[in-house]
């Protein structure tokens, strides 16, 4: 933790609210870009591939959220989602 | 006031994060909790609300009773409701034809034995915290939505929450320091019943928020996208109901027999042909695999049985939080883990308040807050009793005793709510919590008497089941009872 620095609470605070308001938007899209994709994945069975995408999406959201809002070194959370972000609307511009 | 710099780690984000996730959501995930907690046993709560049923369980319904009920099914179709049959099991002795009300399946009930109706007096039953512990009752799609947000806030708050205590999981289990200080006190019950029922808790989120995921992450098919040609088109008249000339009895020995000896559960019955599809009950996955007869003549049409690797998969993940396959012993355990976890919550609820009192106590906020957790905590066991009590007390031939009950319900509940508000603003919290936990030891203790006054022949009929909800009542009267006395011997606030 060598890179933080110690801060004021009040601004603290409005850091805090701020990331994880960022966070969850965030990790919100890429979740339901993963469940877009997986839609698209299997066209023939398209209730069995958005279940599938669902079942990812539901346990990546929470983890997502928590990796953009607690790994603040380097923001390599937010760089974690919003690559996952960038590999999810790849797949989208490919299956569609 | 001067403000003290802090150094930005981990954990302190994690641990804010924890707290304040923990609380906004945690207010309302108790009740979803503890509600999701009595629908274990929602099936047991509606035969205790309705003692008129005394049928002992394992009575298999005769070859007359079938037959009047599908007759009683197309009656009722004939006059527009959509309703359909569900077989007798283990857990719910009666024949039942059900319609959905908007909230419930609410209908008639038969004798199994003869196939006649059966007087019963109104009520929600058991049901009634089944549709609030996933809906808020009545919320609909809103509704499913924000119990899935929350859900989804709960994993947030049990994630961060392990990241805290990552180092210290396993001491955190075997450490219970109830004679230390009243903050080491109870954030010691807090890690004890987070650390302990947390695998249950993550599954039941996890596995709720997947039942209605649509909700919250809906889905983009290409079948939504298509053209719509038939949008366009003429509504087609509904298809004329052909009447059930064939007897029941054979056509559910063939289902039983095509679905690979799994029990049936319930028929539908449609224009031109039933559907009699495998019983719940019969298995951890949560299928809707059925057989299909026409009508009126009952010849087999063919079964359709899911072998899919992900409808499966979440056939099981619906399997494993409905638990309707579960055996008694496992349905208990899925309860006492349904308690730990509100516990788990709940305690939660009170150390964010605890360890905010001295800096925020005299706080509009702080004060609106506590009012609310004592609603939650306490309020909400109040609700649920005078619910139980509103069963016994009200009328039997009220109109619209159902909604009644209800009604009592949110009306105790808003009272608590206000109550503890009112005593929390004017800075005196703890009238709050011990008024209301006079009112839950009163209610709680008070049910088996009651039950006992008002409904004995049920009582002798099934001593199991009036034992076990009234003795569960009766407990939590007595814990009530217990912490007020503690709350008597150390007067804070």
């Amino acid at each position: 933790m060598k890179h933080d620095k110690a801060k004021l609470q009040s601004s603290l605070r409005a850091d805090r609210f701020r990331n994880i308001l960022l966070s969850c938007v965030l990790s919100y899209v890429v979740a339901r870009l993963v469940v877009t994709d997986a839609g698209l994945w299997h066209p023939s069975l398209p209730a069995d591939a958005t279940a599938l995408g669902e079942i990812i999406a539901v346990a990546g959201l929470p983890a997502m959220v928590l990796a953009c809002f607690g790994m603040r070194t380097r923001y390599r959370g937010f760089t974690m989602v919003c690559a996952t972000g960038c590999v999810a609307v790849l797949c989208l511009v490919v299956l569609a | 006031m001067r403000e003290t710099p802090m150094r930005e780690t981990l954990r302190t984000r994690m641990g804010w994060l924890h707290a304040w996730v923990g609380f906004i959501c945690g207010l309302v995930l108790t009740c979803i909790c503890a509600t999701g907690t009595l629908a274990v046993f929602d099936t047991e709560i509606t035969r205790w609300m309705q003692p008129e049923i005394r049928i002992p369980t394992g009575t298999s319904p005769t070859d007359t009773a079938l037959d009047a009920a599908a007759a009683r099914v197309r009656e009722q179709q004939a006059r527009g409701v959509f309703a359909f049959l569900n077989l007798p099991s283990a857990r719910a002795p009666a024949l039942e034809i059900l319609h959905y009300d908007g909230h419930e399946f609410v209908g008639d009930t038969l004798d199994p034995r003869t196939g006649a109706l059966i007087a019963t007096r109104a009520t929600t039953g058991g049901k009634f915290f089944y549709n609030f512990h996933y809906s808020l009752r009545g919320g609909g799609t809103v509704g499913v939505g924000i119990v899935n947000i929350l859900a989804l806030g709960l994993l947030v708050a049990v994630g961060a929450g392990l990241i805290i205590h990552l180092r210290a999981l396993v001491p955190d289990i075997v450490m219970l320091r109830l004679s230390g200080s009243r903050i080491r006190a109870w954030l010691d019950a807090h890690l004890l019943a987070g650390v302990l029922f947390m695998p249950f808790t993550v599954m039941m989120a996890y596995t709720g928020i997947l039942v209605h995921a649509d909700t919250i992450l809906p889905a983009h098919l290409h079948v939504m996208t298509a053209p719509r040609a038939r949008a366009t088109a003429p509504p087609a008249q509904p298809a004329p109901l052909r009447p059930v000339m064939t007897h029941m009895r054979p056509l559910l020995d063939t289902a039983r027999a095509r679905l690979g000896g799994r029990d049936c559960g319930f028929i539908l019955f449609l224009p031109d042909r039933l559907s009699i599809s495998a019983s719940d009950a019969s298995g951890p996955f949560l299928t809707r695999d059925h057989v299909d007869f026409s009508l009126p003549d009952g010849r087999l049409l063919g079964t359709t049985v899911t072998r899919r690797p992900i409808a499966m998969t979440m056939h099981l993940i619906h399997g494993l939080h409905y638990a309707r396959f579960a055996p008694p012993s496992l349905r208990w355990l899925y309860f006492m883990s349904g308690l730990g976890a509100t516990a788990g919550i709940a305690s939660g609820l009170v150390l964010f308040l605890m360890k905010r009192r001295r800096h925020s106590g005299h706080r509009a906020e702080f004060r609106v807050a506590e009012g609310l957790t004592i609603a939650t905590i306490v309020g909400l066991p109040v609700g649920i009793l005078s619910f139980l009590w509103a069963n016994r007390m009200l009328p039997t031939g009220l109109p619209g005793r159902e909604g009644a009950e209800i009604t009592v319900f949110f009306f105790t509940w808003a009272a608590c709510a206000m109550h503890g508000t009112l005593w929390s603003g004017i800075a005196r919290p703890m009238r709050g919590w011990r008024e209301q936990l006079v009112m839950v030891a009163v209610l709680g203790c008070g049910l088996p008497v009651l039950d006992a006054t008002c409904t004995m022949a049920a009582l002798r009929a099934s001593p199991v089941l009036h034992a076990g909800i009234d003795g569960m009542a009766a407990l939590f009267g007595l814990i009530a009872l217990y912490s007020l006395v503690r709350l008597y011997r150390e007067p804070v606030g």
